[in-house]
């Protein structure tokens, strides 16, 4: 629940300071984000599973994301699309992580 | 040793803090777009043709750009010059380049074209079309009421006020250019030219002098140049 309460309040912010984001930087930020919903979403299977480690879970999200952006710009400066390894392996994970937590949620059987 | 029921909430007050941070950036993110969409939204027909214009011209000019330096490669390929030749003439290029982006201040014989725009009828166009006329017969730096055109210098419209880079422009306009005077004036001041399109506007007159000396300070800030080519060494005459 608190987790949900978090993302409320993020978006509610987001809705309050407008915060301008030049349009260059929009790019990095897409990817960046969906490396963040990918931690968070990995953070939540891992609570749901007892597992979750606080260290692990706040570096990952911060070095996901900074990684993320940090290969387009790498892509970018090569003339290489790398952003679409990021959004590939960061787009399947969360399906994955979306997943199972659905799973675990709602008691769905796990297909083998 | 973290109690367990200590240790859940910490959980989730870190997942909410992580997804807080998601929501807002989402947010961010989301306006972002808007932002851009609404500005062209907000435009008229007629800017929004000029605005495509431009870019078509723009991709046009890249595209020439593009095709002078592969032939200037394979000049390199295939010719004979020595490193230190090579390493002149790349030296000379970044120079051009500099002086062409406006990084560096431009001295040499030009023209000034003073524009009377009382009834604030000049529209971007008009300026961009003189622009490209001087660049075309040879200019190597222009300014535009004191304040130096860039590679990414843009003109915008807004309540019959032109802003050049952001900054208003007053109505009484002074152009200087630098490079051959005696072709630029002849390009501008051409028999149903733009001077004489220009003042078909009510008005709107247009005064061209050629000058022996002219000094153009160069651009206020940092110059990116992450799209730029060198220039051809033709332009500079």
């Amino acid at each position: 629940m608190l987790p949900l309460v978090g993302l409320l309040i993020g978006i509610a912010l987001g809705l309050i300071f407008r915060v301008p984001v030049p349009a260059w930087m929009a790019r990095y930020l897409g990817i960046a984000l969906l490396a963040a919903l990918d931690s968070a979403l990995g953070g939540l299977r891992a609570n749901l599973e007892d597992r979750f480690e606080e260290k692990i879970f706040i570096g990952g999200f911060f070095v996901n994301t900074s990684f993320a952006a940090l290969i387009v710009y790498i892509g970018d400066n090569l003339g290489i699309e790398l952003y679409l390894a990021a959004v590939v392996a960061f787009g399947v994970r969360v399906f994955q992580n979306l997943a199972l937590i659905r799973r675990y949620l709602f008691g769905e059987q796990e297909p083998l | 040793m973290i109690p367990r029921v200590f240790g859940y909430w910490r959980t989730q007050l870190v997942l909410a803090l992580a997804l807080m941070l998601v929501g807002f950036g989402f947010v961010m993110q989301l306006r972002s777009f808007e932002r851009l969409t609404e500005r062209l939204e907000s435009e008229s027909e007629a800017d929004l043709v000029e605005i495509i214009d431009g870019l078509n011209g723009d991709i046009d000019e890249i595209r020439g750009e593009l095709s002078a330096e592969r032939l200037k490669l394979m000049e390199y390929r295939n010719s004979n010059m020595d490193g230190q030749t090579m390493l002149t003439q790349a030296t000379q290029e970044i120079a051009d380049l500099a002086r062409f982006v406006g990084e560096t201040e431009g001295i040499g014989q030009g023209i000034t074209i003073e524009i009377e725009n009382e009834e604030s009828l000049l529209v971007g166009l008009d300026i961009r079309q003189i622009v490209e006329e001087l660049r075309a017969s040879g200019a190597w730096a222009i300014s535009v009421n004191g304040r130096r055109l860039a590679h990414s210098s843009s003109l915008w419209r807004r309540s019959g006020t032109l802003y050049l880079d952001g900054q208003p422009l007053t109505p009484k306009l002074k152009i200087e250019a630098l490079g051959p005077s005696e072709l630029l004036f002849q390009t501008i001041t051409l028999p149903r030219g733009i001077r004489d399109k220009l003042e078909t506007l009510k008005g709107v007159l247009v005064t061209v002098r050629e000058q022996p000396s002219l000094r153009l300070k160069p651009v206020k800030g940092k110059v990116g140049k992450a799209l730029a080519q060198p220039v051809d060494p033709t332009i500079k005459q």
